[in-house]
Order: C-alpha cells, then structure tokens, then sequence
C-alpha cells in the first residue's frame, strides 16, 4: 500500500494525494514534465518534499531497514556501473541488504536474462538494461512494485512481457504502482496528473467517465487536445 | 554492516579500480628503482611514493565517482541504503579496509588518508575528470610548492604525512585532520543533496 | 571551428582550468617574491618570471583534457552508448576534419591564455623584483605560449588516444611536480631531456636545472615533433575507432 498525502514541492507539485491499494495495478499518468517523476523521487527518499508525506505500508522509504525487501523500485537507466557484469551489480545489490546470494541467479531467471549475468552493463541493449534495472527491482521479492516509465526503450516484444509481467505481480497480491505518459496499459486504478496537481483518480471506470476511452478522458483532462501533439 | 559489505563488493569489482591500484604499484616499484640508482641513501618506495601517491587519490577520486557514471548507480544505492549517514560511514569504511591493504607494502597510513580526500573530491564534484585534477592539484602541486615558499606551513599541509619518517603527535593530527574534515563535508553535502 | 569554441566556452571544467591557468602564474610571482629575493644572491636570475609559468600549465592541460573528455561523457542514463561525441559525429560526420578543428579551437584559446599569462607574470616580476626582472622579451612570451599551446595538444592527443581524461591528468600532473619523474629519468640517461616537458621547457627557460643545454629552437623543433606524432596517432585511431 502507498500513500502520498500532500506533497508540495515548490513549483513542482501541489498538494499531490492518492493512494495506490495492494492487487491492483495503479497507473499514474500525465503528460511528460507533470511531475509524475518528482512524486515517485520524492515516494522512494531520493528527493526531498517540502511538505506533506508519502508512506509505504505506513512508514517512510528511507525508515525501512531493508527497504529493497519492502519496494522494488524501477527508474530510468539500469542502476548498474557500466564496467560491471550484471551478476556482480546484483550481488552488491543482495549484499546491501543481506538477501542471499541466490536470488541473483533467481531474478535473472525471472526477466530473461539467465546467459547475460556475465556480461558487462554497457554492452546491454536498451531493452536488456530495462530487464537489469527490473530484476534488481525484484531481488528482495517486495510486495511493493513502483516502476517509472516501464516502457521506454522496449521492444513491441519487450512491452508485451513487460504487461503480461505486471499483471502477473498484481495478481500475486503486489501493489503495482506504474508512472507512464502511455495509455495503452490495462490499469486498475488512476491518478492524473497535470501541473503538478492531481486532476482526477478513481477506478479507470470511474475515471473514464462519460468519454469513450481512458484516452479520451485523458487528453480532455490535462487539456491537450487533438492535434497538439 | 551489510551496507559495508555491499561498497566492499563495490570497490573490488570495478576494472577501473582494479586497474588503478595495479599500475600505481607498477610505477612505484620502477620509480624506486630509478631512485636507488639516484639518491642510494634515500628509502626508494618512500621516494618513489611522492609521486605515486596520486594512484591512491585517482584510487578514492574513481571509488566515489563510479555512482555518478552512465548508468546512475547512485539511485541504486540509495534505494538500497536510504539513510545517507549509513551510506557514507559504509563507503568511508570500505574505502579505508581496501586502501589499507593496499597502502601494507608501504607501510604508510598516510595514502588511506589519500584516498579518502580523494573520495571526498569525487563525491563533492561528481566528476572524476574534476575530482583528480583538483586533487592532484592540491597534493602534488600546491602542497609541495607551499612548503617550498613557506616552509613553517610545512606541517599543516595535507601531504605532511608522507614527509614525515616518525610520526610525532602534530603531524598524526594533520595527516588525520585533512582526510577527516574532507570526508564529513562530503558526508553533509551527501546527505543535504537531492540525488 | 566556431561550434567548437562554443562547446568548450560552455563547459564549467574549461573555465576551471582557463582561470587557473590564467591566475596562477601570477599569483605565484607574490608568493614567490620573498623566496626569490634570497635566491637571487645565489645568482639564477635569467628566468625569473618565467619559472613560475609552469604551474599555470595545468590550465592548459585540463583544457586539452575537458576537450575531448566532455565529448565522452554520456549524456544520457537512458541510452548507455550516448555521449556527445555521437551527436557531435552526426554534425560533422568527417572525421578528420572535426579532430582539426577541435585542435585549432584548443591551440587558439590556450595561445591567448599563454600569451597573457606570461606577460602578467614577467610584468609583476619587474612590479615586485623591479632591479632584478629580466627585460621583457616579447620572443620569449612567445616562446612560452607555443610551450603551452603544444602542451595542450599533447594532451589533447593523449586523451584522445586512452579516451579517458583520468590518465592524461595523471600522468601530466605528476610529471609537472616540483622534482618531475622526467627529471629523474635525465639522472638515468640523458636522452630523457629530449622528453616532451624537459624540451618544452627549454623553449623559455634559459637556465640548465637538468644539466643539459638544448638550444631553444631545436627544443621548439623536437617539442613539435612530439606533439605532431601523438596527434597522428590520435587520429589515426580516432579514425578507426567505432564513435
């Protein structure tokens, strides 16, 4: 369960609040500089807010002791040093929070990436970086998923497994909290964001509303138009 | 202690770093070399070591700047350790247990101090190429030239370590004081910093 | 050759090394004047002035890193492979080309720099130590900025050979200290005074602290000669190599 309660940052968010439940994938979705970044930064101890708070399961990120146990987190780039192999970036990663060594080999398994743990980072394609950055994501097995922009950079194939991925951690009892630009996600639950505001949040039903699409309400919401593209 | 550990693995399975320390001892050993054929009556890895004791500040400047690399391993180390006093006090640690082995041949815990001051630039500038100019600049350039215009600074500047063959209570202090003050202010920094 | 300027004027680390390079030298020259006036009575005074130039060097040599090393720095953590150098390739995709125009960009903001360096610092000698300055000699000022414009060519060449600004830094600035490792070799074998710093420097320096006395213009001569073959090696690889 995530909790973001007011959070302000000047000029950035106003009073940003919504709540992302556990089972269901919950898209948070705005145009590109809307702050959808800012909130994850802010959810996950990276940046500072000015006011407000943003919880998972009741505590702040940085107050959990082994917070990779707690929430997989996926930002852009891979996270890892471009000189290292994947299994070496891993490792540190596991040893950080003194989860066992076996879950290296386990969450490359798990993205597909079992033959490349020798190679090094830098020789990743985009894709295979994304699936590096995931499976750290997933080395403490957290019932918390925040991914940011989970797509950029895949493969139609890529976005495929990506999708069928996410449900799959839903389904498994996992709050799935998932920042994107792109609409074309089956999504639980849905906060707009615009401006550094929340315009709308609900189920996507909900959301939707009166419009034909999840799209439709969208573009009428942050009020880009048809052909502002 | 898991924190210590993870900057440990960190530290050791960098090529560059791995690099880094092999041809800092390459030179040291080919400088002594030249030194005992020069000056016979001075220690020749001492000698030697006014120069290649910039090995163990590109050794500390690499260390920190590897988190802000393509790649922004910083993020995933802060999501893996979230509390940045936690953070910095691993990464001082781990640095200090490497350096120190690598520092035994010598037998000078001046160059631990090295490489923490190094540390320190690197993690206040976030550049490697930056970090070891300035570096450099301070330990091989300025300090040698203060101590050559001024010679009562002698003692304070921050490569009085290595000069000194006993180690009396005021130079231990200095060679503590610079790596120290260096390393906090990075920690502070560190820690005030959006990531 | 203009774009070029652009980038390197726009860069924080070039001005970190153009102040540097421009401020140091003369700072040094009050540092020094109290020092040198007891120096003096030893009877080494055809350099003053210009001796303190060495240390404005390594703003010349962190331009002639930052140049190339800004070039491989990613620019973005989404696309690994991205630096700068693949946008600046698709801008100009001749090769040959860009190398020379960086080069000239280079040679022209360090020569400026050099030249204003040295006259600075030979004019606050005759400030400071007015009885014992050497007179201005506009040759010498000369002299003193082609020393540093080829110094920051060869560092140039150097990066772009190793592609990493961390080893030229390196190796440059440990060369440039008090006792250089150069000078050391010179007690091993006096060919190492045909080394690039050694020769360079007697290019304006009329002093023999290495004991070895090269004539000025065949120090001008091998100096160029040494810049001239890294920088054919550089581009020869710089040719070669995938962007």
């Amino acid at each position: 369960m995530i909790s973001i309660d007011r959070v302000s940052r000047p000029g950035i968010l106003h009073e940003v609040s919504f709540v992302a439940r556990p089972g269901r994938v919950t898209g948070f979705l705005g145009p590109n500089g809307a702050g959808k970044t800012s909130t994850v930064r802010i959810l996950l101890g990276l940046d500072r807010a000015a006011g407000g708070t943003a919880l998972i399961n009741n505590r702040a990120y940085a107050s959990w002791p082994r917070p990779l146990t707690v929430v997989g987190a996926l930002l852009d780039g891979s996270g890892a040093h471009r000189a290292r192999t994947a299994r070496a970036h891993l490792r540190w990663l596991a040893a950080s929070n003194g989860l066992p060594r076996g879950r290296v080999g386990e969450v490359l398994d798990v993205v597909g990436l079992a033959g490349a743990g020798g190679k090094r980072a830098g020789r990743f394609s985009l894709g295979m970086s994304r699936r590096l950055g995931l499976a750290a994501a997933l080395l403490g097995d957290p019932p918390v998923l925040v991914l940011d922009e989970p797509f950029n950079g895949l493969d139609p194939a890529g976005i495929h497994w990506m999708r069928e991925f996410l449900r799959r951690c839903a389904g498994e009892g996992r709050t799935v909290l998932l920042s994107s630009h792109l609409l074309d996600f089956p999504v639980d639950d849905v906060v707009v964001i615009n401006h550094g505001r929340v315009v709308a949040r609900g189920t996507t039903a909900e959301v939707t509303g009166e419009h034909d699409s999840l799209e439709q309400a969208f573009l009428s919401l942050t009020g880009a138009g048809a052909g502002s593209w | 202690m898991t924190a210590v550990h993870a900057e440990l693995r960190k530290l050791i399975t960098l090529p560059s770093l791995r690099w880094t320390a092999a041809l800092t001892w390459a030179a040291t050993l080919v400088l002594a070399l030249a030194v005992r054929r020069v000056a016979p009556q001075e220690d020749p890895i001492r000698a030697a070591l006014r120069w290649t004791q910039a090995g163990f500040l590109v050794f500390g400047v690499l260390a920190a700047t590897q988190e802000y690399e393509p790649g922004g391993q910083i993020r995933a180390t802060l999501l893996a350790v979230p509390r940045r006093w936690t953070l910095a006090a691993a990464k001082a640690v781990a640095l200090i247990v490497v350096a120190l082995a690598l520092a035994a041949p010598a037998g000078s815990p001046y160059l631990v101090g090295v490489a923490l001051v190094g540390a320190a630039l690197g993690s206040l500038l976030r550049s490697s190429v930056a970090g070891v100019a300035l570096g450099l600049a301070i330990y091989l350039v300025a300090s040698p030239a203060m101590r050559a215009r001024l010679p009562g600074s002698g003692p304070w500047l921050p490569d009085a370590g290595l000069a000194a063959e006993v180690w009396p209570p005021g130079a231990t202090l200095t060679a503590a004081a610079w790596p120290l003050a260096a390393t906090l202010v990075a920690a502070v920094v560190l820690r005030r910093r959006n990531a | 050759m203009r774009a070029e300027l652009r980038k390197l004027f726009g860069l924080p680390t070039a001005w970190v090394g153009l102040v540097l390079g421009l401020i140091a030298a003369p700072a040094l020259v009050f540092v020094n004047a109290p020092g040198v006036r007891r120096a003096i009575e030893s009877g080494e005074i055809a350099d003053l002035g210009y001796e303190n130039l060495g240390i404005g060097l390594l703003g010349a040599l962190i331009l002639g890193v930052v140049t190339v090393s800004s070039e491989y720095t990613s620019t973005g953590d989404d696309s690994p492979g991205a630096h700068q150098m693949t946008a600046t390739l698709l801008a100009m995709p001749r090769r040959t080309r860009l190398l020379v125009a960086k080069g000239m960009a280079l040679a022209l903001v360090v020569a400026v720099q050099g030249a204003l360096t040295a006259s600075a610092a030979v004019l606050l000698t005759e400030v400071v130590l007015p009885e014992y300055a050497p007179p201005f000699a506009p040759d010498r000022i000369a002299a003193a900025a082609l020393y540093w414009t080829l110094l920051a060519l060869l560092a140039y060449a150097v990066t772009l050979i190793f592609r990493n600004g961390v080893i030229t830094l390196t190796v440059f600035i440990v060369n440039s200290t008090v006792v250089s490792v150069s000078y050391l070799l010179t007690k091993l074998t006096p060919w190492a005074a045909y080394l690039p710093d050694i020769v360079g420097a007697h290019m304006f320096l009329r002093g023999d602290a290495t004991g070895v006395r090269i004539a000025p213009l065949t120090a001008g001569l091998v100096m160029t000669a040494w810049v001239a073959a890294l920088l054919a090696v550089a581009g020869y690889l710089f040719h070669r190599r995938p962007a």
